[in-house]
Formats: C-alpha cells, structure tokens, sequence
C-alpha cells in the first residue's frame, strides 16, 4: 500500500465522517452511566441511576416486551409471505413481473407519515386500534421488502442447478425446496428476518396511532420522554437498544458470512 | 408408476424416443421438429455449437422442459404427463450442482433416500459401492468445496449412477477439467457405461470428445438433426458440408460439375484444378455448383523434385505448425488454401515460402450436398 | 405419482400461487388504507377538493414545504459529500478493513432515529462538549446557543442519512469494472485522472440513485427537527402529524399526505425512467 498523500488524506477524511457518525452514539452510553441529572458531557461522575429507573418503571418493561411482541410477529409474517414472494420473482418469468417488484418495495419508499395516517383512518374502521395484532399487521408490510430483498439476493447468488439435481434424482419439487434450497438461503432470509425486526422496534408514527395510549411500544414512550425531561433518564434505555444494534449488526455479518461460505 | 423402487444389478438402459418435437420460446424457434430413436443401453452425444439446441433436448428428455408439440418416449411409453422426479433418471450437470450443505455420502445417498425404502444400512452399503464404482471412497465424509474439479465430477456421477436409472444424461460435464483430466475422465465415463448398462445422454461441444467415447452421435445445428450415425459414418460419410465441417477437420472446396457418369463425377474447382470424385449414389447434374470435403490427413506431401504420380496440385507453403506428432501447413493454390496435415516423419525439409507437390487417393475427396 | 408434484408440473399457476398472499397483504394494509385516505381528503363538506385547496393555500405549509425542500437539499449534497469519500475506500479496500468498516458505518443505522438526535442535545446543549471545551478553551465566556437552529438540525439529519448514503453508494460503485481503471493507468493516466475520468462518470447513475433515496427518506423526519430545530425548522412531517394529533384535522393531513406521496412517487419515476430502479437495490451481485 503506497503511502500518497491521496491516501493519507482519504484515511483522515475517513477518521474524520467515522467520528461524526459514531461519537453520538458513545455520547448516550457514556452518558447512561451519568451521576447528573441534566444532560452534560462528559459526566462529572457515574453511576447507575438511570438503569435502575428503568427497570424499575413497570411502565418500560412492558413497553420492551410490546415492542418484542409486535417485532417478532411481524417479522414472522414478513418472512412467510416474503420468502415465497421473493422466489416467484426470481425464478419465473411472467407479465408484470417489474409492477409486483416495484409495489412490493413501494413500502420503503413511502412516507412513514402517509402510511401511518392512512393505516389508522382505516384501523378506525376495521377496530384494529389499540391491538399489537394491529400494530404487527402494519409493521409486517414494511418488512416485506427487506424479507424480499435479501431472500432474492441469495437466491440469484445460488446455484439453480441445486434444485433441478435434486428434482431429478426423485425429489418432488416441494421436498427440493426444503432440503436444499432453504437450508442454502437460510442466512439471507435470516438477515431479511432481522431487519423487518430492527425496523419494527424503531417504527414511531404508526405506532402512535395505533398503540399510543396504554400498551405502547419503547418508540413512542422513549419520544414522550425525551419531550418532557430534560435528564438523562431516556440514556439507559437508548444504550440497551444500541446493545441490540450491535449484537444485530454481529448476527447479520456473520450471517453473511455464513452465506457467502454455503453459497460456494 | 410407482414411488418405491428396487435396485436391481444392472436393469438395463431405456429406448429413448423423440417424435416431431418442437420447442420455441417466444418466437424464437429454438428445435424444429427433431425425431430421434436412442436404443437401449447405448452411448449417444448430442454433439453441436452453442444454441443448436442439444442443452434443449436434454432437458426436455429430463423433463424441466415441456415440448410445444411430439411427443417424448422412455421405452415405448410417452413420459409427457411424467413429472422430472418420476422419471427414473440420473443426471450429471455442468456445474455438478453438488449440494454444499451435505458430505459426499449425504449427496450420493439423495436419490435412494428420495426414491427408495431403503433401510440405512442398505444405502450405506449401496452408496459405498457407487463411490467404489468412481473410485471416491476415501472421500466419503468431506464436503464439495474440499473437492477438486476432477473429484466433484465424480462425486456427482456416483450420485447420478446410485439408484441405477435406465437413463443417465450428462450436460458438458467435463467442461471445466483441464486437457488430461478430460481424457483420463472420458475413459472413466466408458468404463462405467459399459459396467452399469444404463443408456447414456452426453451433451458436449467438443467433437473429438464425442467421437472417442460414443456408440452414436447426434450432430445438431440451429434446431435440427444434421446428421445421426456412428462416429465413424459421421467423420467418413458426412452428409453435407456442415458435418464435414464440425467433425475433424476439412478443407471444403468449392466447383462446379462438368461431367456426370454413374461411379464418378468431374468437378471443376475454383482453385483451378479439375478432380474426378467418386459420386457415391449423390445426385448431381452438369453445371451444378458442389462442395467437396477433402481431410488434411488424407493429403500428401511431395517436394516438387520427385516423379508425379496420379493427381496432384501444386502450392505454396505460408505457415507451418508443429504437433509433435505430427505437422500443420496451411498451402497456397492460386486464390485457396488447403490444410494438410502430415506425419512428422514425412515432413522433412519443408519450409515456409518453399513450394510443394500435394496429393490423395481417388477416394480422399467426398462430395457433399448442401 | 403425487398430486402435487403432477400439478405443479402442469400448473402455469406457480408464481401467481407463491406471490397471492404477499400481494393479498400489501393490498389489504396498504393499498386500502391509502384509498380510505384518499376518500377522506376527498370529503371535506361533502365531495370536495377543498382540502387539498386550503393546504395549497395556506401559508403555513407552503412555508414548511419550502422550509423542508431547502433543508433537504443541503442534507443531501451534505452527505454526499461526505459519503463518497467513504464510500470510495470502501470499494477500494478488502478484506478485514472493508468488513470494519463497514461495520462501523452499518452500526449507528440500527440505533434509533430518537437516540441518534438526542445525542446532538447531548453535544450541542449548553453543558454539551463543544461548549465546554470552548469554555475551558476560553474562546466564549458563556455558553453559546448551539440548538434549535437549522445548523443543528442539519448536523442531526445528515448524520442520520449518512450511512445509508454511504452503503448505496458502495453498492452501485462496487459494480463498476475495476479493470476498466487499470486499462486507463496502464494507458498512462495517473490515479488522481483515472479516477476523474473513469470511475467518477461511471459512479454516476448510483450517485444520482444514492441522492434520490436520501432525499425521498429525509422527507419523512419527524423527530429530528422537533429535537433539534425551533418552530422554524418544521418540517413537513412534523406539520402533518401535528395537525393530525392535535387539530384532528383528517381532511386536511389526508390532503397533505396524498400530496407528499404523489412528489414522492414522481421523484422516484422520474429517476426510474433515466436510470432504473433496481440499481438502487445492491443486494448481492448482478
């Protein structure tokens, strides 16, 4: 590696955008830790007052097993309609094929603030407020388009000739897809799995509508919170979600690298 | 049809039929109206260039492709109804399409497991006996990526070959080997034709391949059957300039007829010589344009100091190639160039630039239809 | 011979069959709730465009509108600035100081939007780090005011839709053909010319993509601009939701959205038609 002064000045402009993505994030753990009670950094000392608010306040500890409930479920559902989704559209070929895939990613594309005042003027109708059936069946739409993205990327990566070997020498098609197909694809449709989950938990507007009042998720009490205090309190909870980025981030790549390995 | 199926030693190959199948895929025609009678238990390639349709006709005898019209027929009896995986075939692909996640013995074992009731200890003993068979055995616990090229094919081969199906067919499978390993597997592959019986299928765009190992050949050009035969009706008798062409090497030389008799035809070359070819029962009238295959092998050299004996041309050499075995000149004559191909016993003192005599038997030429 | 097996291998039927309940869900909770939407922005004082004419009339979402177009449009050229740097070491790296960082870029998008922007307060807050240093520094004698202006909520934005930024970039640039820029070198370009006149034009289109995304996921922030920002910086999101929690005004924030959504649409067709949709999905490898 020659040492240009192009070099070095594209390492320092990396150290530099690094920072100021990362720094933020350290801020809010350090600061979780903090003995104040008004926001200053660093902390003039530590302690862990603001973990044991947290669990204390039955409050939080339903809202994390709200946000768990309505993430996994609607991971679940993502996957299931995603997954069969994902092979129509690499394997076959047919009339509106570009249509389906651009509805199907329109999802992401969206304004949260559209879907979440539609969901809820026609969750009025249908009495699906205040439900984390509700709230699931609407984080589920978001997470079809990450199920789908990932699942079709490891299948066109995959060898199709798997499938027809297996079809070949006595497997139904059926019994092709889940011996060999699936297992191969696993990490993809997992690391799709994930990341409907991850958006679940973070999803603030619909969840608003639809489950704002008594059982609400952690996304709409940690936004009431930061609005009315003014202390750190909001911090523990925050590290505790950064935790789970970043053991989601390890699952992912790992996952993938997993994928990348079965692939070949 | 049923689902379970008993191993039997050598069952035997399937009578493989194909009446007026035609297949398109839009408004691309991709085979026209292809009729062929494989006999059981024989060795046949389908031999052409890219997009002749031989990968086709594969798979619609495998069943991943269904025909827009004719029909299919494993041993009198039409398969068009019969999905891929009742089929009772084994099949090689070019990628080998080892599944990654299983060992060796995981992938041999698979078409027992899908198509038998086999006890466990009866496909172990069966999928020993296939690895045998391709001379795997070692390798039984380890997984695809362990493998080399030369050793996944075989893997896939024994998978192929393991629950004995009357029908084996293979899609380029020694394409990705290199020059050796293709050899020494093309003998392998005979080896176990002749001990397992079953018939086999062998795509391949490589004519020599196809040539040393089959008991027939089907020649395939753009959809359609340009010849089926023996190897040795196919490099000896060819049909028409096409299969001269593709199979071994050819000079094709053009001209028109002068004189038709019933053994023998003149043919006036455009490279300025007049040759009397053997008619061969091809019809031919005066004046009519013809082709002639003539092979570089049957062509002889002879400096010009020596005596002239029967027909001969005389040319130019422009590039001289060596073999080892043997030499490549290309030789001018007027406006053309034949290809010879001599012994390197025989090709001393040539040179390039340096004039010779060249010569053949009556019978060397062939006439063609177009 | 199984049924099934029969039957799919006669059935034209199978993508219909595999993609029916994912389409049958999408319309359901998607497409319908969009109609009801729609109907509702139809139905101020019976069947009327009236609402879509008070939001187009009124001085106060044209200001936020403006406001918003303004702001992401910095963002944008912001964090394109910043990202393709990154994004071109990347592509230029292998191995495990790809995969680092990589990580390090992947992280801060899996923290919440609400977590990432009340660390700006934490920062930027009158016992915030810059104002302590600088204090400590002695280049101000009081804390200065940092927040609630349009700098901190640009700060706040751009590093939000930095990383996806940086990741799409990535993806469209790690398919230009690298042999493409050892042709130039070896033909006698310097590196600093192959990159300006070869990789740059060919990263173009995923250039264009990268700002297309960020900007259509910047119309959607809420949360920044109400943390960050005075009643200046509001953003159009945040006019919407307002309106919709505390005037209850459905007429109106239907009208509002059906409009967002339909600039939101035409940016992304128009993109589409020049340069294809699926260049924005790096995914695996075409």
């Amino acid at each position: 590696m020659k040492l240009s002064w192009e070099r070095i000045a594209l390492t320092l402009a990396a150290v530099a955008v690094l920072s100021y993505l990362l720094f933020p994030v350290i801020t809010v753990i350090a600061l979780s830790f903090s003995s104040a009670n008004y926001l200053a950094f660093p902390p003039p000392g530590w302690s862990l007052q603001w973990y044991r608010q947290m669990l204390g306040d039955p409050e939080w500890l339903n809202a994390f097993w709200v946000t768990i409930r309505v993430g996994v479920l609607a991971s679940v559902i993502a996957t299931l309609l995603g997954v069969p989704a994902a092979f129509a559209l690499t394997r076959f070929v047919f009339p509106g094929r570009s249509l389906l895939n651009a509805l199907i990613l329109s999802a992401l594309v969206t304004p949260p603030i559209v879907s979440a005042i539609a969901t809820y003027l026609m969750f009025v109708q249908i009495g699906f407020i205040n439900s984390i059936v509700g709230l699931a069946c609407a984080h589920a739409v978001a997470g079809i388009p990450f199920v789908v993205i990932n699942t079709a990327a490891s299948l066109s990566s995959a060898d199709h000739d798997l499938e027809r070997a297996a079809i070949i020498h006595g497997a139904s098609p059926l019994s092709a897809v889940c011996r060999i197909t699936l297992p191969i694809i696993a990490p993809g449709v997992l690391v799709g799995f994930i990341l409907s989950f991850v958006h679940s938990t973070h999803e603030l507007l619909i969840a608003t509508f639809i489950l704002g009042g008594v059982g609400k998720p952690i996304s709409v009490k940690m936004w009431a919170q930061v609005q009315s205090t003014t202390d750190p309190s909001v911090t523990a909870v925050s590290t505790v979600l950064i935790g789970v980025a970043v053991l989601t981030v390890l699952t992912v790549s790992s996952a993938r690298i997993l994928a990348n390995r079965r692939a070949n | 049809m049923t689902s379970t199926k008993s191993i039997a030693a050598g069952t035997g190959g399937a009578r493989v039929e194909l009446r007026a199948v035609s297949k398109s895929y839009g408004d691309t025609s991709v085979l026209h109206s292809i009729s062929l009678d494989i006999p059981a238990g024989a060795f046949v390639s389908f031999l052409g260039p890219s997009g002749s349709g031989k990968t086709t006709t594969l798979n619609l005898i495998a069943g991943f492709l269904k025909p827009d019209c004719g029909d299919i027929l494993f041993d009198g009896l039409s398969v068009a109804d019969t999905p891929p995986n009742y089929r009772d075939i084994g099949m090689v692909f070019q990628s080998y399409a080892l599944f990654p996640h299983l060992t060796v013995c995981e992938n041999v074992a698979f078409p027992l497991r899908m198509r038998t009731r086999m006890s466990k200890v009866a496909i172990r003993q069966r999928v020993a006996e296939t690895l045998e068979l391709v001379q795997m055995s070692a390798f039984g616990t380890r997984h695809p990526r362990q493998l080399s090229g030369g050793q996944q094919q075989r893997v896939a081969m024994a998978r192929a070959l393991v629950s004995n199906p009357r029908l084996l067919l293979m899609d380029e499978p020694l394409g990705a080997l290199d020059k050796q390993l293709r050899d020494q597997m093309q003998f392998e592959i005979k080896r176990i034709h002749r001990r397992v019986g079953s018939t086999f299928i062998y795509v391949t765009h490589d004519q020599s391949e196809a040539l040393t190992m089959s008991d027939y050949v089907v020649l395939m050009n753009k959809g359609e059957v340009a010849q089926a035969g023996t190897p040795s009706e196919l490099y000896v008798e060819p049909a028409h300039a096409f299969v001269a062409d593709f199979i071994g090497d050819s000079n094709i030389l053009t001209g028109s007829v002068l004189s038709v008799s019933e053994d023998v035809a003149s043919v006036s070359l455009r490279m300025g010589v007049t040759l009397t070819v053997p008619r061969r029962n091809v019809p031919v009238s005066v004046g009519q344009e013809i082709a002639i295959s003539l092979r570089p092998e049957d062509i002889r050299l002879r400096q010009p100091a020596h005596a002239q004996q029967g027909e001969t041309v005389r040319g130019r050499v422009i590039e001289l190639g060596y073999l080892g075995d043997s030499y490549k000149l290309c030789v001018a004559i007027s406006a053309d160039t034949l290809r010879v191909k001599v012994p390197a016993s025989m090709a001393a003192g040539v040179s390039v630039g340096g004039d010779v005599e060249l010569s053949w038997n009556k019978d060397a030429p062939r006439l063609l239809r177009v | 011979m199984s049924p099934v097996s029969v039957f799919i291998y006669r059935t034209r039927l199978l993508p219909a069959i595999l993609l029916g309940p994912c389409l049958l869900w999408i319309a359901f909770f998607f497409l319908i709730p969009l109609i009801t939407m729609t109907w509702r922005s139809l139905s101020e004082g019976g069947f009327s465009v009236a609402a879509y004419h008070e939001v187009l009339t009124s001085p106060q979402y044209l200001k936020v509108a403006l406001n918003t177009a303004q702001v992401l449009t910095l963002v944008t050229i912001a964090t394109l600035i910043l990202g393709y740097p990154i994004a071109y070491i990347l592509t230029m790296t292998s191995g495990w100081i790809r995969a680092l960082i990589l990580i390090l870029v992947s992280i801060p998008y899996w923290v919440d939007v609400i977590v990432r922007s009340f660390s700006w307060l934490i920062l930027l807050g009158d016992n915030g780090i810059i104002n302590k240093t600088m204090l400590t520094l002695g280049i101000i004698d009081h804390p200065s005011s940092l927040l609630y202006n349009r700098t901190s909520v640009l700060l706040g934005i751009t590093q939000i839709l930095l990383p996806m930024m940086i990741i799409t970039l990535y993806g469209a640039m790690i398919r230009i053909d690298r042999s493409l820029l050892r042709a130039a070198t070896i033909h006698g370009a310097s590196d600093l010319r192959a990159f300006w006149h070869v990789f740059f034009p060919l990263s173009l289109p995923g250039v264009y993509g990268a700002c297309l995304l960020t900007f259509v996921l910047g119309l959607g922030f809420y949360v920044t601009p109400a943390l960050l920002g005075s009643p200046r910086e509001t953003m159009i999101t945040q006019t919407i939701m307002i309106e919709a929690t505390e005037n209850l005004n459905y007429e109106h924030t239907s009208a509002a959205s059906i409009m967002l959504l339909v600039v939101t649409m035409a940016i992304v067709m128009v993109y589409n038609r020049y340069f294809g949709l699926d260049r924005l999905w790096g995914g695996g490898k075409t």
